[in-house]
């Protein structure tokens, strides 16, 4: 009888013997009676039942236990409370540093894999050989994506994108400076999948006079109204009409717009879009534009590749020019280019983040299980007990396990819940718009579900099976000896969390220092009250009458206009001349047009000569000022009134500032020219007000902007402000190291107080012992201290180094840097050793003010 | 006090007495179906069965192997002194709640 073998894997041998003989005997009577068939039928029936019936019962007793289990660990946990709340807090904590930091891992990852075709589009990239080295650039000429799709079979479809300077966009009321605008040819809303809302790809952006707006700006513009075939006024000028409506972008692409023309309307908008270059078609020379391709499935890319770099030789003159295609999943975090639509991310910090989330997991799992490990070490009588009260060994293993179970999964609720809490702040911190769905956490969950169960049959595996394994007579017996463990991994484990630590309390003085020597070092021109406007559209030719207007108030105190800000100028030329220049140098000079008295507004310093003068006509369009980098490669004591030739422009040098910083700290001061140009479309209005009443001033502004053009809404920031947005990435950094220095020194702790607590426990004797003979409370915690403040020591010396090195490299990146000082050191090494002692000192008190009385009574 | 026997393990605990000695599982089944008209599972009888042994009030005694059993041992059940005390507890138990109780008539609910 085959079936009653099941039955062997639910009894023990006589059962098994006695049941499934009453079955075969009761089987070969209705095998008689009712027949084969039906006989077998009822033969497994009679087994199922048989099974349920052994499945509940054993599930019966197990809940019995579970509730006893449940009962001690809640009793546990309520009695040792600080033990509880440091042990959940810490492994959630590292839990919750874990989980955001793959929520960002999860999203840089994500960047531009919603589209539907993401594995064939590319973007074609430039490579520059320039001066002896190659530059990457992201735009390429607008001729090269029509060209391609026309000759290359490979390519399917293409598509230009050109982002525009913001412009004024307008729909009756609704009158704002538009940033999200891009222009792109009607092919590239079929490449990207960017879906429709309203309208359709058929009809949108193939007319002149057409214009795709996302869900965002069709709520700031028409409200609730809905927006097909309304007009939008761009530039106070040209009118077009809504003929579809997207989707919000998404925020992990890296294109990012609110607002699309149609390519083709550059031609008319010209000067007014703020761009220089005129789109025509068949250019070559000019790489202005991102250009697209989509390639057929199984295309072989390197050899298209490779096709590309020779067509273009075919096409274009310039043979220092190589195209390459980049795939666009790669853009975000492969690629670092000149001239980007953003600021990329990198490939590196992903894996930087991804090692610090699961060090943070790592330690805090360590600490976790000493935690754990130090405190079962005290119940090895109730283990004894149990065991002899009949408790098998595997029921005390499971009792452990399940205990370490409940608190590590305790934990991870308690992590979620910090995310909860913490998600806005780390997303202000971080930059981005993380959000917690279910959609995009699963697989992180699971993983983390993973990483808990893990963690806490880890944890509870030494109480676990080390203690189950004790005779129970000799736990209650006399000597009651409990664990005795080399406690080498967990000093040094402690060693490199405080060396962490260090490392990143000296980091952060070293950031913010570097941040504050930022902030407070002279620029060489003042920055302080200047605000400014940008000039849209045609409100540069209204600039005479706004300057004038503002002026007749005395709390303005001087009026300018350049077409970049004094504190990032990025224009640059080559072919400049002057007299005794050697023919074979090419010296790249930055250049800025400025106004009348832009000398006078910024508080420029002139080393000689004069600044730009109504008085002298010539001073238009036959006067240059230097900055002294460059009057230095002219090399003679004084330049004023030497010849000299740039941009297209013939004349004299006419004064010489001095160097200021118009660039970025990360670069040193370059050669500057400063050349006179009446105010055009996209240039800034450069303005001083006074001190006294800033808020009331730039009211005054307002009202005076407001008489002269009516139509352009008056915005104006100050110079302060777009100086200090050049370092947001170093300010987001800091706030960074701030945060990871605080959850380092607190996992730290965790760890020493883990460390003392366990120790503290072993040595109850010998320092109720000590008690006795005459130690005082302050002897006693001296020697509890004594070893820890060593290791600390230790650490101290892993950190400095390592702090030195790696924070030396970081201020090598600047050129104007602040110096590693000694203070920063020590005040790390004080920080440490105070944070140290404070979590040693609870227990150690504790321990040595207990009475030693009780202490030796322990046994 | 000890508490009651269930009503299933008070039947089985009647069915082995009953049966003098030569009560084994299928035996058992056997005389309840015969008494009752109940076709119970096997697992039912196990069921009480394994609580009386655990609570003492029956052993097991195993037999030698048969032929007709595909050469496995009969285990026999024999109710212990213990049993029988607890059996006549819950008789009497019975007797006095049942007494006390006037207008119900047991013959065909009239």
């Amino acid at each position: 009888m085959k079936a009653g073998r099941i039955l062997r894997y639910l009894y023990s041998r006589d059962y098994y013997i006695e049941r499934s003989g009453d079955l075969e005997e009761a089987y070969a009577e209705y095998l008689e009676e009712i027949g084969s068939f039906r006989a077998k039928v009822w033969l497994w029936f009679q087994i199922l039942k048989l099974c349920l019936g052994i499945i509940r019962f054993s599930i019966i007793w197990r809940f019995i236990m579970f509730k006893n289990y449940l009962k001690t660990a809640l009793r546990i946990t309520k009695q040792h409370k600080e033990y509880s709340f440091i042990n959940i807090a810490g492994l959630a904590l590292g839990i919750a540093c874990c989980l955001l930091i793959l929520f960002w891992v999860q999203d840089e990852l994500s960047f531009d894999r919603f589209h539907e075709n993401a594995d064939h589009l590319y973007r074609l990239v430039e490579d520059l050989n320039f001066e002896g080295r190659t530059l990457h650039i992201a735009r390429t000429p607008s001729a090269v994506a029509p060209a391609l799709l026309e000759e290359i079979p490979d390519v399917v479809n293409a598509a230009i994108y050109l982002p525009a300077p913001s412009l004024l966009v307008t729909h009756g009321e609704n009158n704002f400076y538009e940033n999200g605008i891009a222009f792109v040819s009607p092919s590239f809303l079929e490449m990207f999948t960017f879906s429709f809302i309203k309208g359709n790809q058929d009809s949108a952006l193939k007319d002149l006079s057409s214009i795709v707006i996302t869900d965002e700006a069709a709520e700031k513009y028409f409200g609730g109204e809905d927006p097909i075939d309304r007009t939008l006024r761009i530039n106070n000028k040209q009118d077009f009409i809504v003929r579809g409506v997207l989707e919000n972008v998404p925020q992990n692409s890296h294109l990012k717009f609110d607002v699309l023309l149609p390519f083709a309307a550059l031609e008319n908008m010209g000067e007014d879009a703020g761009i220089r270059w005129k789109p025509v078609m068949e250019n070559w020379g000019v790489n202005f534009y991102f250009s697209y391709i989509q390639v057929a499935e199984n295309t072989d890319i390197h050899a298209l590749d490779s096709k590309i770099v020779d067509f273009i030789k075919e096409h274009s003159s310039i043979t220092s020019t190589e195209l390459h295609v980049q795939p666009i999943k790669k853009i975000h975090l492969f690629s670092n280019l000149v001239a980007d639509v953003e600021d990329n991310g990198s490939i590196k910090h992903v894996y930087i983040f991804s090692i610090i989330a699961f060090f943070v997991l790592f330690i805090a799992c360590i600490n976790f299980m000493n935690l754990t490990t130090a405190h079962a070490a005290r119940r090895a009588k109730e283990v004894g007990m149990r065991k002899i009260s009949g408790a098998k060994r595997g029921q005390i293993i499971n009792q452990f396990l399940g205990e370490s179970l409940f608190l590590s999964f305790f934990s991870l609720i308690f992590a979620v819940c910090i995310v909860f809490v913490f998600l806005p702040a780390f997303n202000s911190l971080s930059g981005k718009e993380l959000a917690f769905d279910a959609g995009n956490s699963l697989g992180i969950f699971l993983i983390l579900i993973v990483i808990t169960t893990t963690t806490g049959i880890l944890a509870g595996s030494y109480p676990a099976f080390f203690l189950s394994s004790f005779q129970p007579i000799n736990i209650l017996g006399k000597s009651g000896k409990t664990a005795q463990r080399k406690m080498i991994f967990r000093r040094f484990l402690v060693i490199i969390q405080f060396s962490l630590s260090i490392f990143l309390i000296i980091a952060t003085f070293i950031v913010h220092d570097q941040l504050h020597f930022i902030q407070n070092s002279p620029l060489g021109f003042d920055r302080d009250h200047v605000v400014s406007i940008r000039l849209r559209g045609e409100t540069a030719q209204s600039f005479p009458a706004v300057k004038e207007e503002l002026l007749k108030n005395p709390q303005i105190l001087s009026v300018t206009a350049a077409n970049q800000l004094p504190t990032h100028i990025l224009y640059s030329l080559t072919g400049a001349y002057w007299e005794g220049k050697d023919p074979k140098d090419d010296v790249l000079f930055h250049f800025v047009t400025v106004d009348y008295d832009f000398i006078q507004t910024l508080n420029l310093q002139l080393v000689e000569g004069r600044a730009f003068s109504k008085e002298f006509q010539s001073d238009q369009t036959a006067a240059f000022i230097l900055n002294e980098k460059a009057a230095e490669y002219i090399g003679k004591e004084s330049v004023v009134g030497e010849a000299f030739g740039f941009f297209g422009r013939r004349g004299r040098i006419i004064g010489v500032v001095k160097n200021f910083h118009f660039d970025n700290f990360y670069n040193e001061i370059k050669p500057l020219v400063l050349l006179y140009e009446a105010p055009s479309s996209d240039n800034f209005l450069i303005a001083r007000i006074s001190g006294d009443d800033i808020s009331k001033n730039v009211a005054v502004m307002e009202e005076a902007w407001n008489k002269t053009i009516p139509f352009y809404p008056f915005e104006l920031n100050f110079l302060d402000d777009e100086f200090n947005r050049q370092y947001r990435a170093e300010k987001r950094m800091g706030r960074l190291f701030n945060s990871f220095t605080f959850l380092s020194v607190f996992i730290a702790s965790l760890g020493l107080f883990g460390l003392v607590s366990f120790m503290a426990n072993q040595r109850t004797k010998e320092i109720g012992i000590r008690r006795v003979v005459g130690a005082s409370v302050a002897d006693i915690v001296k020697i509890l201290t004594k070893e820890f403040i060593l290791l600390v020591g230790i650490a101290n010396l892993i950190a400095w180094p390592a702090a030195y090195f790696f924070m030396g490299k970081w201020l090598d990146n600047f050129v104007f840097r602040t110096h590693i000082q000694m203070w920063m050191f020590l005040y790390a090494a004080l920080i440490a050793f105070a944070i140290a002692f404070l979590s040693v000192s609870y227990k150690t008190i504790k321990a040595a003010t207990a009475n030693p009385v009780d202490s030796l009574r322990y046994e | 006090m000890k508490k009651f026997m269930t009503r299933n393990e008070e039947i089985i605990l009647l069915t082995i007495l009953k049966l003098k000695g030569n009560a084994y599982g299928v035996s058992i089944r056997k005389q309840i179906y015969r008494d009752t008209g109940d076709k119970r599972s096997f697992a039912s009888i196990y069921q009480p069965l394994d609580n009386l042994v655990r609570k003492k009030y029956v052993r097991r005694v195993k037999d030698d192997p048969t032929a007709r059993r595909g050469g496995k041992s009969k285990f026999y059940y024999e109710v212990t002194p213990e049993g029988l005390k607890n059996l006549r507890k819950l008789k009497k138990a019975h007797e006095q709640v049942w007494s006390g109780i006037p207008g119900i008539s047991l013959e065909n609910g009239k």
